[in-house]
């Protein structure tokens, strides 16, 4: 069978994108959207690596590292296509992928010092590797369970003891470096922002308080 | 292609800004911190679900994360210096930093800030990145098109992911995501969750008025991380796409609180670097014309 030429390569991938752009795969859902999107990882794919070996001058170079980039573009895309953070670093990239028009919703930590001041404990900078959203979208995962749970009938009290333990850990990390004025108390706080999402307009609601155990 | 003077010291200076970034990441990651979280909010990720829990269990202490730092920086550093075995280093180099990566994303989300940079450490070894700029006294001779197939290899493992978010997007949205105030709603929820920054500008651009212009800004990110694969292929493609490209990683954290740091060092190391190589008769003309009025003069 006869291999097909970059243009037609190319027009492919243009078509495919444009029955995308139209939002009709996204309407029709389930596998139509599925096929969509994996019709234009594949054709993206494709091109991708025959335009590479395209722009070198002679067909024999870099024949090796060609192959070493077709091998990761192949894991990138099953990386894709599985949709398993847990994969990493085959992970997916559907990062601001979906439209997200209602209340915008997260959690806010509000902290109570010794002194009676009350600031913003901002957790992510308690330990500068879990910034990125690491650890604050753990927690918020996990105080999205206990509500879940609690909301079910269910008993949260695992899971409320381990989110316990860590805002109890990060919260004595940040004591150890501010002995003066430490932390006592760490409020939880869900907050809702309706559109079109004036910071004024947030409704504030307490969630839970955590005592944090003084630092010997 | 931007690539076509490419050649063994640009090759080498590339394996060392990959590496560098690395070696700075991971020198001011106070990842055996970690340790001092409950082992049990830690969910594996990657190569640690091959780790049996006894074995977590028990590691599971500031020093041996030290020792897994330490020794991750000193294979990262035999690969960037090109000590003797320099392909068998990188080859270590990106296995610990996969294992290293894939811990600190145990910890609640897995984000994507340095995977691109991952998968170009991943290809080094595979490349001749070592013909220059090495402890090891470099390679045999080869034709300049290899070292600007090595380009290519880091421009298409970086770039493809780019192509992957554009494409989820369109696929699972179309054209009705750059319509509403999605743009406004991320930029909400980002600046006021993510608290490793302080910036509150994203804010002052939620106001309605704003809305057309953050969608016309994401349609126009969204093309460019579709046209990612291919933004090597000509100059003026490069620069239409760094055009694009790089406000929005500059702007990014400023607006939303996220920060892609290594895809902005290894955009300067494969694109924007790459676009000022002349070949020599062209450095040649532009001495020659410098030198000229000096020439005149005397």
């Amino acid at each position: 069978m006869r291999r097909p030429s970059t243009a037609s390569l190319a027009a492919a991938a243009l078509a495919v994108l444009l029955v995308n752009l139209t939002g009709l795969p996204a309407k029709l859902g389930g596998v139509t959207m599925f096929a969509a999107e994996l019709a234009l990882i594949l054709l993206g794919g494709a091109l991708a690596l025959r335009s590479g070996q395209a722009a070198l001058p002679d067909v024999a170079a870099g024949r090796v590292a060609l192959r070493v980039a077709t091998v990761l573009l192949i894991a990138i895309a099953v990386g894709q296509i599985g949709r398993d953070k847990r994969a990493f670093p085959l992970m997916p990239y559907a990062m601001y992928g979906r439209a997200a028009e209602g209340d915008a919703s997260f959690y806010e930590y509000r902290g109570r010092h010794r002194s009676g001041a009350q600031k913003r404990f901002r957790p992510s900078t308690v330990i500068a590797t879990l910034g990125r959203g690491r650890i604050v979208k753990g927690l918020a995962r996990k105080l999205d369970a206990i509500a879940a749970r609690a909301a079910a009938g269910g008993d949260p009290a695992g899971e409320l003891a381990l989110l316990r333990a860590t805002v109890g850990a990060l919260a004595a990390l940040y004591n150890r470096e501010h002995p003066r004025d430490p932390l006592t108390h760490v409020d939880v706080l869900r907050v809702e922002l309706p559109p079109p999402y004036k910071p004024g307009s947030a409704r504030r609601a307490r969630v839970m308080t955590l005592a944090v155990e003084p630092t010997p | 292609m931007i690539y076509a003077r490419a050649d063994a010291a640009r090759l080498a200076c590339a394996r060392v800004a990959i590496l560098l970034g690395w070696w700075v990441d991971v020198a001011l990651d106070p990842v055996p911190q970690l340790a001092l979280l409950p082992r049990a909010w830690f969910t594996p990720h990657g190569p640690w679900l091959l780790v049996p829990d006894a074995v977590l269990d028990a590691g599971w202490n500031p020093s041996s994360l030290l020792v897994l730092k330490l020794t991750t920086l000193a294979c990262v550093t035999l690969a960037l210096l090109g000590a003797p075995g320099p392909r068998i280093w990188a080859g270590v180099s990106a296995l610990l930093l996969t294992v290293l990566m894939a811990f600190v994303r145990g910890f609640g989300h897995a984000d994507h800030s340095q995977l691109q940079a991952l998968f170009a450490t991943f290809a080094l070894p595979f490349l001749p990145a070592w013909d220059a700029l090495s402890l090891s006294g470099g390679g045999r001779a080869r034709r300049a098109s290899d070292y600007a197939a090595g380009f290519v290899t880091l421009a298409l493992v970086f770039g493809f992911p780019y192509f992957l978010t554009g494409a989820y997007r369109l696929a699972h949205e179309g054209y009705a995501m750059f319509t509403g105030h999605s743009m406004q709603h991320f930029i909400a929820r980002d600046t006021l969750t993510l608290d490793d920054f302080d910036s509150t500008l994203g804010l002052a651009l939620l106001d309605p008025v704003w809305r057309p212009a953050l969608n016309l800004g994401f349609f126009a990110v969204t093309l460019a991380e579709l046209a990612a694969p291919w933004a090597y292929l000509r100059r003026t493609l490069t620069v239409a796409w760094l055009l694009l490209v790089v406000p929005f990683h500059l702007l990014a954290p400023v607006i939303m609180h996220v920060l892609f740091a290594h895809n902005l060092w290894l955009i300067v190391a494969l694109y924007v670097w790459p676009l000022t190589w002349r070949t020599r008769g062209q450095a040649l003309v532009a001495s020659e014309a410098s030198a000229s009025p000096t020439d005149r003069s005397s």
